[in-house]
């Protein structure tokens, strides 16, 4: 009879199915929470929440009788619509209306907010356009260094946006554009990021292996950037002229259901340093530039169906011009990435989704150096040229994947297959006699070519249990071509309160390409540029993860922390010979050797939001981490044990300003014990120096802490120019107080006698720029 | 390719950097000893490096322990009596010691003493003296009028604790025209003292000026520790702990402790 009964109540229960959008732009709302109540009876609901494409299925909804639909989102109004009957001519549409909030007699314009960072997805930070907006920008908004708000995240100097991700090395964590890969998605050797703040709808850091992170496969989670889908209403015009470069996009509908998304961007270092040097500022321009190109085109098919297309382009280019100055040309170089994507999105019965994906992405470089060697001949010094630097190299990825995931009652079950194809072709010839031994090298040489597939399997659940308790759970089948076929899974315990979360959860991944970065190298530090290899043999390079944490809201303000512990097995770093602090920041990989990794640590993050037009957005984190090649156990020196980040806005009328703090423990450095003498016995000795540097234990002082303030502000205006738009004026200045934080330090001999040569992090450095919008 | 580097820094490398000077503990103190086969005394130097030459040298109490017997290093010799080494530069004291018995290859030696910063210890093994096989106790060379190079062939063999070996020419006597022999400086044959492969035979070049002349040479074994500390020497960069084995090990004492053994002599004569 129960069984009976139960029949008749699934019968007579459906799926509700929709998609939710910004109603003024059509964008798609990710992380919306749409709750569907029964109310014929008791009421009974039901809950969901939308997906990045802003898709959501909702299981379990009474397919007879009246049926209210509530839609929330942070930054949005309530949306609530009661249906006499769920609807059965297909998805539901719901349109989101930004909500302003009226403050004290004032207006704060709140722009469509995709939700709190910290609490949108386990183990994930979140950041939107409206976070980029209000953390002080150095040289222009960056979507990577906002990104190092997050505890999890660090970067290993001022100089690189590219974060380290607890633990773990940058080659780890992958930069997805729209789900493909980007490799080296930086400009100016790491300083900003390569995608254009204009095309950034969110950007999401998964910090781990487990739950989101689970599909990539790869040692540390992922930076997953998704783009804009172009405006729905209008053509839209933004852009920004700032001191380095200037970005326009041009956005706007096509017919009814499509849209599009044109976006380029460029700098003017070269322009501009070419102008101080002719007007005798400066004695010698910077001949660099960068560019780039994305577009984005989105047809909705319908309900939840739409296909995106997504291309991006750009390129680096460091030439000295012999035309200016009729002298030979030094350098030719020039490096850029390609990237294309496209995801289709389909209906999988009742309760699926069906999402494809296909992407291909490359980076190449074409490196040429030229100098003027002096030699003397028969008493005279002549002058010929020669190569110092040749070579190309060639990283490309081609990924297809499939998933399907079904909205069940009782179960929300997700499978996929992907197919990898990776490939590393690295070719640079350096001619050793142009560098001593003191010369910091960027280069080793290099002459490697690796090419690798993978096929993945992949199945997941996420099973809600009783009493507030739920579990998600994955397993993995990773097919190495040649290598091994290899297992991985996750498993998570979660636990919801009416005002806070727990969970507990383990997770194990695997990742083929591995890094010819040396993170030893002070260069390492200075240039966030890298080059991938598939490994050559088995075994594949490894993650182990565990992680608890726990999570509240009350109010304005959310708490998150985390404890973890990682194993990282199989990884291939250089062997620790000598003192690697000159070594080339890319090696050659033929010489690395198997070594192992581990990291622990407790991470804090918090926000809080008044109504008063102020934010509060923090984070603290406590970590340690080592690295085994050999025999020997060293914290690696791009880690700091304590991270301190505090990021405060406050809007009022038209005007916003901002700071970010951080405070950081040293890194970790080599100490000079004593220089100490030596008696050259008689005669035998022929060198000049008869010193010897002794140090302490690898890596085993630190570097003084760090210190920094930014500060900006920002002020915005209507214009009526073009019909009528806005600009936004912003001034920031990057550590403010002008602190002395170093990076690392080498022994140099001067006039004086040997001196520490601290590398400094970034000084005081203001930066401005407008942004514009019609 | 330093000039990408240095581009791409921009804002980095050339106008970030904070020099500062070298400030680490005052109180390190140096050392260097070095004991010679068949010497009857031994010798240590000790030196603040760290330190301007005008300070205090540094206040060491230390003892060599050889086979059945143990000696302190009591006596203060000048420093010139210790080196002339200009890279000595902060206070240095030449300690010395005289011995119940001449230092011996082959028979192990061990240093112990306190600094200011703690104590310091090593143990040697001192190397057994290179034999010369060839040229013999004596060899005479029928050189040409012109002045010119002479490849000298020597023949040897060494223990594997010898990580140095020099070839020494002393005692250089050359006949001037008028008859006349006066002794000259050894570099005026090419070298006084120079650096030979460790491989069994080795062929030295020597100068002459087409005048007959006489000299001695001799062979030096400098054992690995010795060899090991001076290979390190001119490195911009700190050698990472745990150091090679230079003889001694202590905290605030760092330095080297090793033995050195000389062949017998080959005289030559050039006519």
């Amino acid at each position: 009879m129960t069984g009976a009964a139960l029949l008749v109540v699934a019968l007579q229960q459906a799926a509700l199915t929709g998609v939710v959008r910004d109603s003024v732009d059509l964008e798609p709302v990710a992380f919306a929470r749409v709750t569907a109540t029964s109310l014929g009876g008791k009421e009974v609901a039901v809950f969901g929440s939308t997906d990045r494409f802003g898709a959501f299925v909702v299981p379990g909804v009474s397919a007879t009788g009246r049926v209210r639909v509530e839609v929330s989102a942070l930054g949005y109004g309530m949306w609530t619509r009661v249906y006499e009957a769920l609807p059965s001519s297909g998805p539901v549409r719901v349109l989101l209306k930004p909500a302003p909030i009226g403050l004290e007699g004032l207006e704060v314009a709140v722009t469509g907010r995709a939700g709190d960072r910290a609490s949108l997805s386990r183990g994930a930070f979140v950041v939107d356009s409206a976070l980029l907006g209000t953390l002080p920008a150095i040289l222009e908004t960056d979507v990577l260094r906002a990104i190092a708000v997050s505890p999890s995240a660090s970067t290993s100097s001022d100089y690189t946006s590219v974060p380290f991700v607890r633990g773990g090395s940058s080659d780890g964590t992958p930069v997805l554009l729209d789900g493909v890969r980007l490799f080296n998605a930086v400009h100016l050797g790491g300083f900003i990021s390569a995608v254009s703040p204009e095309i950034v709808k969110r950007a999401t850091l998964l910090a781990g292996s487990g739950g989101d992170g689970f599909t990539v496969g790869s040692l540390s989670g992922a930076i997953d950037i998704v783009t804009r889908d172009g405006s729905r209403d209008r053509r839209q015009v933004t852009g920004s002229l700032g001191l380095g470069s200037s970005r326009f996009s041009v956005e706007g509908p096509v017919g009814e259901s499509a849209s599009y998304l044109l976006s380029a961007r460029r700098s003017y270092i070269d322009g501009f340093t070419l102008a101080l040097e002719r007007m005798g500022a400066i004695e010698e321009h910077l001949p660099y530039f960068f560019q780039d190109l994305h577009a984005k085109a989105t047809i909705d098919l319908g309900g939840i169906r739409r296909i995106s297309v997504t291309g991006y382009l750009n390129s680096e280019s460091l030439t000295e011009v012999d035309a200016l100055r009729g002298r030979t040309v030094e350098m030719d170089m020039a490096w850029g990435t390609a990237a294309f994507a496209v995801h289709y999105r389909a209906v999988l019965g009742a309760t699926g989704i069906l999402d494809a994906n296909l992407g291909h992405s490359r980076f190449r470089s074409d490196l040429a150096r030229i100098r003027e060697e002096h030699f003397n001949s028969t008493g005279h010094v002549r002058a010929r040229l020669d190569t110092t630097l040749f070579g190309d190299g060639l990283m490309s990825e081609t990924r297809a994947g499939l998933r399907a995931t079904w909205h069940k009652e009782r179960a929300t079950i997700t499978a996929g297959t992907q197919a990898t194809v990776s490939l590393g072709d690295h070719d640079y010839h350096v001619a050793d006699r142009y560098y001593s031994d003191n010369d910091v090298r960027p280069f080793a040489l290099l002459d490697v070519r690796e090419e690798r597939r993978r096929l993945a399997g992949y199945v997941s659940a996420e099973v809600p249990l009783r009493r507030g308790f739920s579990t998600r759970a994955g397993l993995r089948v990773d097919r190495f071509q040649g290598l091994a076929t290899d297992l991985a899974g996750f498993g998570e315990l979660s636990y919801a309160g009416s005002w806070w979360d727990a969970y507990v959860s383990a997770s194990r991944s695997h990742q083929a390409l591995t890094s010819l970065r040396n993170e030893e190298a002070l260069l390492a530090s200075f240039l966030a540029y890298d080059l991938l290899i598939p490994v050559s043999e088995a075994p594949v390079p490894r993650n182990t993860e565990f992680l608890i944490g726990w999570e509240g809201s009350r109010g304005g303000l959310l708490v998150r922390l985390d404890a973890y512990a990682r194993a990282l097995a199989n990884l291939r770093l250089p062997e620790l010979e000598s003192n690697p602090i000159r070594d080339p920041a890319l090696g050659d990989p033929s010489f690395w050797v198997m070594a192992s990794g581990a990291a622990r640590g407790i991470e804090a993050s918090w926000s809080w939001t008044v109504d008063r037009g102020v934010s509060v957005l923090g984070s603290y984190r406590w970590a340690g981490v080592s690295r085994t090649v050999g025999s020997r156990t060293y914290t690696p020196r791009f880690h700091r044990a304590h991270e301190l980040e505090l990021g405060s806005s406050w809007r009022r009328g038209g005007s916003s300003w901002s700071t970010r703090v951080s405070l950081r423990s040293g890194q970790p450095f080599t100490p000079l014990l004593g220089i100490v003498p030596f008696e050259p016995y008689p005669g035998g000795v022929e060198e000049r120096v008869n010193r010897v540097l002794l140090g302490g234990g690898y890596n085993s002082a630190r570097l003084p802490h760090y210190a920094r303030i930014d500060i900006a502000w920002r002020r915005g205006s209507e214009v009526s120019w073009f019909g009528g738009g806005s600009l936004e004026w912003y001034v920031s200045v990057a550590n403010l107080f002008n602190l002395p934080n170093v990076v690392g330090w080498l022994v140099e001999e001067t006039d004086r006698g040997k001196r520490e040569v601290h590398r400094r992090q970034l000084p005081m450095t203001p930066f401005f720029g407008v942004e514009l919008r019609f | 390719m330093r000039a990408l580097a240095v581009a791409l820094l921009l804002l980095g490398s050339s106008a970030c950097r904070i020099t500062r000077p070298f400030d680490p503990d005052p109180d390190v103190v140096a050392l260097g000893v070095l004991l010679v086969v068949g010497e009857d005394e031994a010798r240590m130097l000790a030196t603040h490096p760290h330190r301007e030459r005008g300070e205090a040298a540094p206040k060491i109490t230390a003892e060599l322990v050889g086979p059945e017997w143990r000696v302190a290093f009591s006596d203060t010799l000048p420093l010139e009596a210790c080196t002339a080494a200009e890279e000595w530069t902060g206070p240095t004291t030449c300690l010395r010691t005289a011995l119940p018995d001449t230092i011996r290859g082959n028979v192990e030696y061990s240093l112990r003493g306190r600094a200011p910063l703690g104590s310091f210890a090593g143990k040697i093994t001192v190397p057994a003296p290179p034999d010369l096989i060839r040229p013999p106790d004596t060899l005479w060379v029928t050189i040409p009028f012109n002045p010119g190079l002479l490849g000298l062939a020597l023949r040897h063999e060494v223990g594997l604790d010898v990580g140095t070996l020099l070839v020494e020419l002393l005692d250089v006597f050359e006949t001037q025209d008028d008859g006349t022999v006066t002794e000259i400086p050894a570099e005026h044959m090419g070298f006084s003292v120079k650096s030979i492969e460790l491989r069994e035979s080795n062929v030295v070049s020597i100068r002459h000026r087409g005048r007959p002349v006489r000299f001695s040479l001799r062979l030096h074994g400098l054992g690995w520790r010795y060899t090991t500390f001076m290979r390190h020497r001119g490195r911009t960069d700190p050698l990472v702990r745990p150091w090679p084995n230079f003889g001694i090990e202590g905290e605030g004492a760092y330095g080297y402790f090793d033995g050195v053994a000389i062949s017998r002599r080959a005289h030559i004569f050039l006519e």
